[in-house]
């Protein structure tokens, strides 16, 4: 289904001149670098999650906002609590670190169970032991998700991480579009949207050192989210798990291996063995599952 | 003893008067309540596919009540469920798609209701007996009020030796007022939704009905 001019306008550029600006005017007030970008992706997320429903009216945007009915409406509350864990773990001091370690993983069991609660037919299908063991599931695979972002940054190479997010953000737009949910595959492209922002932004500013690791939350929170909707839809299993691996690579913290180091930059970190290593293993899986989800959709179509 | 006889005779005498009257007087009627018969309901929608033609689908399983008051229009009843995962459009992959996130979202709202809450008597010479039912319709999570123009269409015995009562009602609402916005701002899939439901009650017998 081809988008419009609106629809361009709306999923892909509001969300992500909403991300540039807060970066902007985080620095300017001369923020931490993990406030600074989780203010940034968490504004253009939110921004592009209101500006989908924008696009029919501000009332029905303002409704749906104020009144979250379905488990998409709840995704900007989510990704802005996972900002505010985010900021709070920037200022608050060392003696906090372990509070916050404990809320942020509180908050990883509250997500998956928040999306999952609205699921009325999944509620009444499963026992208690099942919804217990899909909820422990999901709450560590967030958990996961947002450890593994936020120690990233120890391999550096801000600019390779975050492109690749950019990609993996919109590898998961079209598998899920092209699985059936055209709602959730927009939010994915916002989400890609925001982070061209958000990093584009910060590499104008010189802030890209921190890269995509300090907003490691609202990142693990609305990625992770889409793949788990999407699943609760019409993702396959199989796509759903190429996608979490594609997401874990593209950003997550990798261990150091005895790879061939090229020519090293300032931006390209350490090496371009370890780039090229994190591209494939983010990449390749995206690309199954992105083939697989076009190639059943156009299967439906022509029959 | 005469006295007594003459006393007992016309005991007797009155007895049998009341016993008679009694049972010829007429007896305050309860309302009459169907249940629908699953094999006779159409629950038919239309929908504007890019203001080219119109696609028509509908819903398989569903569920009412009709309580019938006919000395009392006003207490008239009408309850409707529809499992909004038996929709059907001819096209699977269509179903699935309406059955998602975009549309109805079934696994977060599996059932549309309409529970009435006013019903008037509006009959008419030409159209019979119309019921204006203003009720409540729940649909992907939001209620609104509604008011259907329920005509009904008959009434007598079925092929089961059951009393029936049909009915049909026909309107037309618009999708974004309850929350599904997709493809609405550019008229790829219409917002106004034309409905047809006709349907059958089969009457209970009034030991037989259960509370729901």
């Amino acid at each position: 289904m081809p988008l419009g001019p609106s629809d361009v306008f709306w999923i892909g550029v509001a969300p992500s001149v909403a991300a540039a600006i807060a970066m902007l005017v985080a620095c300017r007030l001369r923020m931490r670098p993990t406030a600074t970008w989780s203010t940034s992706v968490a504004c253009g997320l939110i921004a592009g999650m209101v500006a989908q429903n924008v696009r029919v009216g501000w009332h029905t945007a303002l409704e749906k906002l104020l009144h979250p009915h379905a488990a998409i409406d709840w995704l900007p509350w989510l990704v802005l609590v996972a900002a505010g864990i985010s900021m709070l773990a920037a200022y608050a001091p060392r003696s906090w670190q372990r509070w916050l370690v404990a809320l942020a993983s509180v908050f990883a069991i509250a997500v998956p169970l928040r999306l999952l609660a609205n699921n009325a037919s999944a509620m009444s299908r499963w026992s208690l032991g099942e919804k217990f063991g899909i909820l422990a599931f999901w709450s560590a695979a967030f958990a996961l998700w947002w450890l593994t972002f936020a120690l990233g940054r120890h391999n550096r190479q801000p600019l390779v991480r975050g492109g690749l997010l950019v990609v993996v953000a919109l590898g998961i737009s079209l598998t899920v579009a092209a699985s059936g949910a055209l709602t959730l595959g927009e939010l994915g492209g916002a989400a890609a949207a925001a982070l061209l922002g958000a990093t584009g932004s910060a590499s104008a500013l010189g802030r890209i050192a921190d890269g995509p690791s300090s907003a490691a939350g609202p990142l693990a929170v609305m990625l992770g989210s889409l793949i788990l909707l999407g699943y609760s839809y019409e993702l396959t299993a199989t796509n759903a798990a190429l996608l979490a691996i594609s997401l874990t690579a593209a950003a997550g913290w990798l261990p150091k291996l005895p790879l061939p180091l090229g020519r090293s930059s300032a931006v390209a970190g350490e090496g371009w063995g370890e780039g090229i290593l994190r591209a494939t293993l983010a990449l390749v899986p995206l690309a199954i599952a992105v083939a697989s989800a076009i190639t059943t959709a156009l299967a439906d179509i022509y029959g | 003893m005469i006295k007594r006889l003459w006393t007992n005779a016309w005991l007797q005498f009155a007895l049998a008067v009341s016993i008679i009257t009694a049972a010829a007087a007429p007896t305050a009627r309860a309302a009459d309540v169907f249940d629908l018969d699953q094999s006779h309901c159409s629950i038919v929608f239309s929908v504007s596919h890019m203001n080219m033609s119109y696609t028509y689908g509908m819903f398989r399983q569903a569920q009412a009540r009709i309580t019938l008051d006919r000395e009392n229009p006003a207490a008239t009843q009408f309850q409707m469920t529809i499992n909004a995962e038996s929709i059907d459009t001819n096209n699977p992959g269509r179903d699935s798609h309406l059955k998602g996130p975009d549309f109805f979202d079934t696994a977060t709202y599996p059932a549309i209701t309409f529970e009435s809450t006013t019903v008037v008597l509006d009959s008419r010479p030409q159209q019979g007996v119309i019921y204006q039912v203003t009720g409540n319709l729940t649909m992907h999570g939001v209620s609104r009020q509604v008011t259907l123009p329920i005509q009904l269409l008959g009434e007598g015995p079925g092929p089961d030796g059951k009393a029936h009562a049909g009915f049909l009602t026909q309107t037309e609402l618009k999708r974004s007022d309850f929350g599904m916005t997709k493809f609405v701002e550019n008229k790829m899939v219409g917002d106004a939704i034309g409905i047809t439901v006709s349907f059958e009650g089969i009457k209970q017998e009034p030991g037989a009905v259960q509370s729901r």
